[in-house]
Order: C-alpha cells, then structure tokens, then sequence
C-alpha cells in the first residue's frame, strides 16, 4: 500500500492507482473531461492538473489521470500554477461553445458547466468567431448537438472500444474534430445510450427527456430495471407525475456505471396512453372498495360452491417477489388449495425452475453481472447474450479486452463474433457439446470444444453462463455437470444462467413446481370456474386456453399493461409498474435487489393543459391516481377474502416470507439504493423440472424463438421510440437451408398447424436445420420452443 | 426637558410647510422607478417573438415555489414554455426570478395595481404574463447570441463561422 498527502489529508491506496482516484479517497474531487474510471486515462483534456511535490524537493504540474501514486507523494491541486493552469484550460474548452446552457438537457448535471463555473470562467476573452458543425441524426433515442463538444474522446472510446460499435467515431483533425456517424443514420449499437453518460457536456442528449426539465426538479429514486433479469439499477426521473426519463444508478455489484438502451429507453409503457388506469367491474368504471369487495365475494362463492381447486392464480416473473408472496398468502383458508402458477409462460416456467434447480445442485458461486467481466475465461452456451441480457453481453466483451478468452456456443451470435471463439452449436446438440467440453478439461486442444475445455480447465476465474430459451433437459444437465467438473479442478468456479422477466429467480424460487401447464389443460377442458390474474400475459397460452377465459364464473385481473385481458376481466384492477412501485426483484444471479417509487401514479400536469393555461380545477389527489401496487391489492382482497389481513405494509409482507422461508430471510434487511444482497441458492428446495429434448428437425426446420434486443421485450416494445428504433422482425436462417429451400427474403412457415409469414436473413453462424424467429412474431402456442416447422420461400410483398 | 420638546417641535413645524412625499392614489398616479419590483411580465425579443424558452431557472430560484413552467418545441427547434404559471398569492416579489432569468424574458415591470377579490385570479397563466414589448432591454435576442440554429442558419449566428467539414483534414 502506498501513503499520499491529498491537499493535506493523508491516504493510504493500493499501488499503482492514479491521482484522480487518490484524491477522491481523500475526498477531494479533481475534475475530469477525459478521464472514466472504466476507460481509462489517455490524459488529453488537461483539466486534472495538480502539482506534485517529487522527492527530489521540486514542485512539478502532473496530471492528475496519468500519474500514478508514489510512497511519500505531496499532492495539492489548490495551488497557484495547477489553479491557473485549470483555468485557461477551461477558457479554451469554452472559446467554440454554443453557449446555450439555457435550453441545453445537460444543464443541471454538466460536468463542464460545473468546472467552468468551480475555475472562475466567465467572460470569452477571444476576439475569433466560433468554428460551427452540422449536427446529425442519430436515431431515436440521442440527440447531437456538435458544437458543444470539448474532444475529451469519452464517447467515441466507449462506443468503439468498450462496446465494440463500428459505426461511429471520430474523424477531422485539429479544432475540426468531430464525433459522429459517416453519415445520418441511427446508433447501431444497443449501448449507444451511455453515449449520454459518457459525454461530459451536452453533445449526446437523452430524445425522450429533450426538452423537458431540469434534473434537479426530477422526482428520483433507486429502483431495479424491468427489462431483462441482469437487474440493472436505474434512476427513474419524474417530474409532475410523468416519467421523462430513465439513467442508470451505478452499482458496482451489478451493472456498473452502464446500462443497454432498452433499460433506458424502454420505458414508455409507463406513460403510455393506453395504460388502464380506471378500476372495472363488469365493462364499468367503478370504485375500488366496491370493486375489491365483489371480487373477493366472487371468489370466496366459487370456493365454497365448487372448491378452491377450480381458482387459478397466476402471475408472472414481471411481478416482485412481495407480489408472488402475497399471491400464494392468499391461498389461504377458504381458498386453501387454490391452483397457483407463478409464470405466465409454460416454457418458461420450466426452463427458470430447471435452472435454478440447476445452480441449486452445482453449487458454484454465482455469476453476478460484475463478475462477467472479471472471469477469465467465459463460456457462454445457449444463448445471444446481447439480445436477451444485453448488460452480460456488454461485460462479456471486457474479458476480452481484460486479457481473458471467451468462447460461445451459440447460433447466429453476432454481437461477441470479434471478442470471442464462436462455436455455432444447434440447441439440440447443446447438451453434447458441453458434456464433450466437461470430459476434456484441461486436456489437449484438438478442436474447438477442446480449445475451450483446455481454458477451462486452466482458468483462474473460470465462468460459464447458460442461457434459458435455447436450453433443453439434457443441455441443463449437462451444464450441472460441467459447473461441477470446473469446480473440482479448484478453481474459483462461477456458474449463472439467464432468466426471463426481471424476476425469474423469485418467481422460479416460489414455484414447488412447474404449474401452469397442468392449469392451462384444466382451463381449456373447462374445470377451473375463477382466475385471478396478476401482471401476466396470455401470449404463450394455448388458443382453447385464452378462449376459456372468457367462459369463466370470474376472472379477476391486475395488470398495468394494457391488453385482451383488460377488457375481458369481470373485474380489473389497475396495478403500478415497477418505476411507481416498492418491491423486490431477484436478479439471474440470485441477487436480492429492492425498488422504491420513483414516480407517484396519476395523470401527469402536462397531460392537462388547456392551451397555454394550467388545469384550473383545485383538487388534493390527483386524477386518475388512485392506482395500487399489486401486493397492495392482493393484501386488499385477502381481507375481502379470509378476513383481516396481517400485512399492511411492506415490511410485514418482506418479514413474512422471511419466517416462512429460510431462503428469504436476506428480505428483513432489504432496502433500495444498496448493492443489494445475494440468496443463497442452496436452500432452493423446489423439485426439477422436466424439460423436453429438443429435436434436430430432419424432416424440416427446428424453430426457436428468441428475444432480440431491442423490440421483442415485453415492456419496452411499448414504447413508441423503440418500436422505430427496433424495426421489422426477421427470423435468421443458415446458407445452406436458405439454398435448400431457395428462401430469398421472406418465408412462410408452417408450424403447429399456423402458417406465418416472416422476413427471413441468412447468418452465418447458424448451424443447418433450425430457424431462430425473434419472440415479437406472433406465435402459435402449439407450437413449444425446438418444434419443427417446415418452410417455403415466398417472394417479398 | 423643555429645550428637547422645542427641538422636536422645531422639526415638525418645519415639515409642515414642506410639499409631501405621498400622492392623493389613486386619483394621482405615484412616480415609480424603472427598477421597481412589481408584477412580473414575459417579454419579446425585437422580432416579437416570445424570449422566455423555459429553463426553468426561475422557477427554481424562487424560493417560494411560486413558478410553475412545462417546456415545449416549436417545429423549428425553438424552446418555449407550453403553459407558465405565476401564483401570485404565493410570489413575494423579490425579483430572484427576473436576476436567473438567462434570455431577459422573465421582467419586474412598475405595475403595482394586482388587487383582487378572489385569490384564484390572482394566479397568471402565460396569457396574462405575456406582454408585446422588450421591457428593460428591447434589443437583446437570447437565440441571436446562442450558437444554436433557430432564428438563423447554422454557422450565421453574430459569432459563428459557417459550418467546418470534419472530413477534411487540411488546414
């Protein structure tokens, strides 16, 4: 350890770390343009100057970035020369700039405003004009605006550097420096949205929040990103009741400071305009006491009358683990023996609770989203990282850059084709290939399982993450297997899979056993009489199952998405989404992370402008407010049901399961704005589950659907700049099965006795006899994950 | 004793044969200085066009929360505020707002004559905030100054050289 002086305050730092971090462990911030600690130092922007005192007793100006601490280092960044050399820096960063702070997004939280005003800067001296620069269109989601750049280089070395974009950079030399794409056109990147974060000033502006606010009149809290199941920690911002933005919440146990452009971009369900927001009964609007009650008579009626075996509660891994506690809390007493699922897809919920019992039975540690990027060899295997957990993917890339390996086995990856060894693997043969990697650990590389069975085997921080779509039993098992093996030969094994829905784990870890299936035959068959739906989507449910729904005694429902569902319930309940809710969610990993609310329900005040004039009607609560968070509502309708409740509140909900669940009991602690606290997945103690083979698909094409990155998540397909951004979905095909059956373009193809039509691309990385179709094609839902389809080419419309 | 009760005299006699300070109001109007801090106005640049583009720094610098702004865009780019609220009852006119104000929109005028009988007139919306004049400074134009293309081309504004070619790389 090396002792500094910072400005007078003794610090003591690991070897090695440069002035900057020094002095923010002293406490004393240096400013920065061009330095981030996850980029590193290049030293170009001059701003972090401060003046060391060598050992040799002379005083010298160092920047801050590229220096490193030394035993006995005098540093001081308040003194004359390091002042003034500061101050001119500023006054040159400034002599081109638009000066338009006004109606500039940035202002607020600029780091350039910051220093110009922390140095003194405040009349321009120079007697040239300004240089001036075109701004371009860079898609949806970032606004440019050039001429407020100050060539620090942070976006251009994120973009190309950390996240492997190709498409934008910087070109011109001198003051002409400029950072942009070759032409107008949108990022292609699906990080291009830390694009914003990165950019010390205003040259990259979030679209959505362009024009909105200031970011100090934004209402902020710590809450946990919806999207995928990394469990990335956001800012949502707020202002009047209306969502404006979202940004990331730097957590170094999970994201970083990082985060994928469908967590911050991805957020316009929340607002959206058709949000139901109005309690229903019967096709009514209605109020909430009436509403609660009729539905827990309904549903206490059809308990007494049929049995509570003929209700089916459902919900879905987009609900927080208090929401799933309160819904089996309410099969309790006359409805004890009501059927519970705890997904809303059937595939799904097989899959994450074969998973879990998977990590269970390994034992390894867990593969948190940090430790990705820390490994130092990866495997990745079943799935495209970048389009169902784009974070893990992000991390990924790292390992690389870091001095590791990675090898993927999966078809048509595209985004870790540079940074990886890429073994294009059919899901069928998934299970094969990794048992091949487990039996040849640390032997000789004869091939390409061998190459990445003998870095495994090697590896210091060896990791493996599996993903869960493209998995099948044996790939499950085999996956167990290869955990244990790498974690015999001593090395500081990690082992993680990929869920779906924010909360897959929770969910998963609530479900004794895949339920929903055994509920969806009973429904279609006409034995359930009452459903209670919570947050969940019947998207994945057999066509005989939806259309019984409608045949039900009662069907209660929660949701805050709007849907078939909305208008069939008997009864429905507005629930909030998690940016205005409080709850938990359990990350792929097993962490433990809670959500405060960010943004209070109801109709947002610019929604209700009369032409230049506020509303003028004076009222308490705002309109359209009187939304609830779900395990609210299902604590409500506990006490319409069995009678008074025991849990008010959140605290009595989290204890609650505590008690009951050893597993849980990390919840007493919980709250949001932490890193967070990991289960332990040992005490996982529900039964496996039974996941199918998959088949080759001889007679024609295996079909698998996959999420794409942007546009096929549930959520954030709402979102209006998604949808243009995500564009058309198009299934991938390999060469030789597009040659077979002479597919140029588009296909239709039959599957579970539909026919559909779709855009097809050729990729060269995916092996012969399966087609991946993105999850946002309308899909049969008699036809599984691996079913075969057979396939004609069809010319485009 | 006595000498002080005839100094004292002395002064108020001498006031008495003074012209006084007050006015008969409001039959006479009172003199008021320009900086006066009365009802506060939004003003226009000299094309006339609305100068205030809802920076929200002086509903921030308020420190009675008296101001409530929602910003919007017009189709050329140009911020403005959708609607703009002064609540009177709350404002205690000491002019914090009009010294943030970046672009001058944001003005104490001299008028003084606010009284109401009911409280909720005395909350402005943008219509009775607006006025068609400069006020104190009826020759500045924020979108001038700024190196932001609204009120002219890119590279026109009075600093601005016309747009660099980044692809270039001569001198």
């Amino acid at each position: 350890m090396t002792e500094i002086l910072f400005d007078g305050r003794k610090v003591v730092v690991e070897p090695g770390t440069n002035l900057v971090e020094a002095g923010l462990k002293a406490g004393v911030p240096v400013p920065v343009f061009c330095y981030h600690k996850e980029l590193g130092a290049v030293g170009s922007c001059r701003v972090c100057a401060c003046t060391v005192k060598g050992l040799d007793g002379k005083s010298r100006t160092v920047m801050a970035c590229m220096t490193a601490a030394m035993e006995g280092m005098e540093v001081t960044t308040l003194d004359k020369a390091s002042v003034e050399l500061r101050k001119y820096v500023v006054e040159w960063l400034m002599v081109n700039h638009p000066h338009d702070c006004p109606i500039c997004d940035e202002g607020g939280e600029c780091q350039l405003q910051d220093v110009t005003i922390a140095t003194g800067h405040s009349q321009r001296r120079v007697p040239t004009m300004k240089r001036t620069f075109e701004n371009q269109y860079l898609g949806e989601f970032i606004h440019h605006e050039m001429n407020r750049c100050i060539t620090c280089f942070r976006c251009s070395r994120f973009y190309q550097e950390y996240a492997g974009g190709d498409d934008f950079g910087a070109t011109g030399s001198r003051d002409r420096v400029y950072f942009g794409r070759f032409e107008d056109g949108p990022l292609e990147s699906p990080f291009s949205g830390n694009l914003v974060e990165m950019c010390p000033t205003g040259v990259f502006t979030d679209k959505l929040f362009h024009y909105k606010s200031r970011v100090w009149d934004l209402e902020i809290q710590h809450s946990v990103c919806p999207h995928c199941s990394v469990g990335c920690n956001v800012h949502p911002g707020s202002r009047h009741r209306d969502l404006q933005r979202v940004r990331v919440r730097e957590n170094p146990a999970v994201n970083g400071p990082f985060l994928c452009d469908r967590g911050q971009f991805g957020h316009g369900y929340v607002m959206a305009v058709d949000r139901p927001l109005e309690v229903r009964s019967n096709g009514e609007t209605t109020a909430w006491d009436q509403a609660l009650g009729l539905a827990g008579a309904d549903l206490l009626h059809v308990a007494r009358t049929h049995g509570a075996a003929c209700i089916a509660l459902v919900t879905s891994s987009r609900a927080s683990v208090e929401t799933h506690a309160a819904l089996q809390a309410l099969a309790q007493g006359p409805l004890a023996g009501a059927r519970i699922a705890h997904f809303d897809d059937p595939g799904r919920e097989m899959r994450a609770i074969a998973a879990l019992g998977s990590l269970a039975a390994a034992g390894c540690a867990p593969l948190d989203q940090s430790d990705i990027g820390q490994c130092d060899v990866l495997l990745v295997a079943g799935a495209s990282l970048v389009d169902e957990a784009p974070l893990a993917a992000l991390a990924a890339r790292q390992v690389q850059r870091r001095g590791g390996q990675v090898f993927v086995l999966n078809a048509g990856e595209t985004y870790l084709r540079d940074v990886a060894h890429v073994m294009p693997v059919h899901p069928a043969m998934l299970a094969r290939e990794l048992q091949a990697i487990a039996s040849k650990l640390g032997g000789e590389a004869s091939d390409a399982t061998g190459l990445a069975a003998r870095a495994l085997g090697a590896a210091k921080r060896p990791g493996i993450l599996l993903g869960s779509d493209l998995l099948d039993g044996p790939a499950f098992a085999a996956g167990t297997a290869l955990a244990q093996a790498v974690k015999a030969r001593g090395g500081a094994a990690r082992f993680g899979y990929l869920f779906p829905g924010p909360n897959g784990v929770g969910a998963a870890a609530m479900s004794r056993e895949p339920a929903l299936g055994a509920i969806l035959e009973d429904l279609a068959q006409g034995k359930l009489r009452a459903a209670l739906l919570v947050e969940c989507e019947t998207g994945a449910w057999d066509a005989k199952a939806t259309a019984a729904l409608g045949s039900l005694d009662r069907l209660v429902v929660l949701d805050y998405l709007a849907g078939a569902l909305h208008g069939a319930a008997s009864v429905f309940l507005p629930t909030t989404p998690t940016y205005e809710s409080e709850g938990t969610y359990v990350n792929r990993a097993g962490r433990l992370q809670a959500f405060a609310r960010a943004k209070s329900p109801g109709l947002p005040v610019s929604q209700q402008i009369n032409g230049t004039s506020f509303a003028r009607q004076y009222r308490v609560a705002p309109v359209l407010g009187d939304v609830r968070m779900a395990w609210q509502v299902l604590e409500q309708l506990r006490e319409q049901t069995i009678g008074k409740p025991e849990s008010r509140d959140l605290s009595t909900v989290r204890s609650g399961l505590a008690r009951t669940n050893p597993l849980w009991a990390p919840l007493k602690d919980i709250v949001a704005g932490a890193d967070g606290t990991l289960l332990d997945l040992a005490k996982v103690t529900n039964a496996a589950a039974q996941v199918p083979a998959f088949a080759l698909g001889a007679e024609g094409l295996a079909v698998f659907r996959l999420d794409r990155t942007l546009g096929s998540e549930l959520l954030s397909r709402r979102s209006v700049p998604m949808q243009k951004m995500s564009g058309a979905p198009s299934g991938l095909l390999s060469p030789a099965d597009a040659k077979k059956f002479g597919v140029n373009g588009a296909i239709v193809l039959t599957i579970g006795g539909h026919a559909i039509e779709m855009t097809v691309h050729v990729h060269e990385g995916v092996p012969e006899g399966m087609l991946l179709v993105p999850r946002d094609i309308e899909w049969p839902a008699s036809a599984p994950q691996g079913a075969t389809g057979t396939v004609v080419a069809h010319a485009m419309a | 004793m006595l000498k002080e009760t005839l100094v004292g005299l002395g002064v108020t006699l001498r006031q008495m044969f003074k012209k006084p300070v007050t006015v008969e109001y409001p039959d006479q109007k009172p003199n008021i200085p320009f900086n006066y801090r009365g009802k506060i106005i939004l003003t226009v640049d000299p094309s006339g066009e609305e100068r205030c583009v809802a920076c929200y720094l002086c509903s921030s610098a308020c420190p009675v929360d008296c101001i409530t702004i929602s910003a919007a865009e017009r189709d050329n780019g140009r911020r403005y505020p959708e609607a703009f609220r002064i609540n009177f009852n709350r404002c205690i006119f000491c002019g914090l707002c009009a010294e943030a104000c970046p672009t001058l929109a944001l003005q104490m005028s001299t008028d003084f004559e606010m009284a109401e009988t009911d409280g909720r007139e005395l909350i402005y919306e943008k219509d009775k905030l607006m006025v068609n004049h400069g006020g104190k400074y009826p020759d500045y134009s924020f979108w001038d100054e700024a190196g932001v293309a609204v009120t002219h081309a890119l590279g026109q504004g009075k600093q601005d050289v016309p747009p660099s070619d980044p692809r270039s790389n001569l001198p």
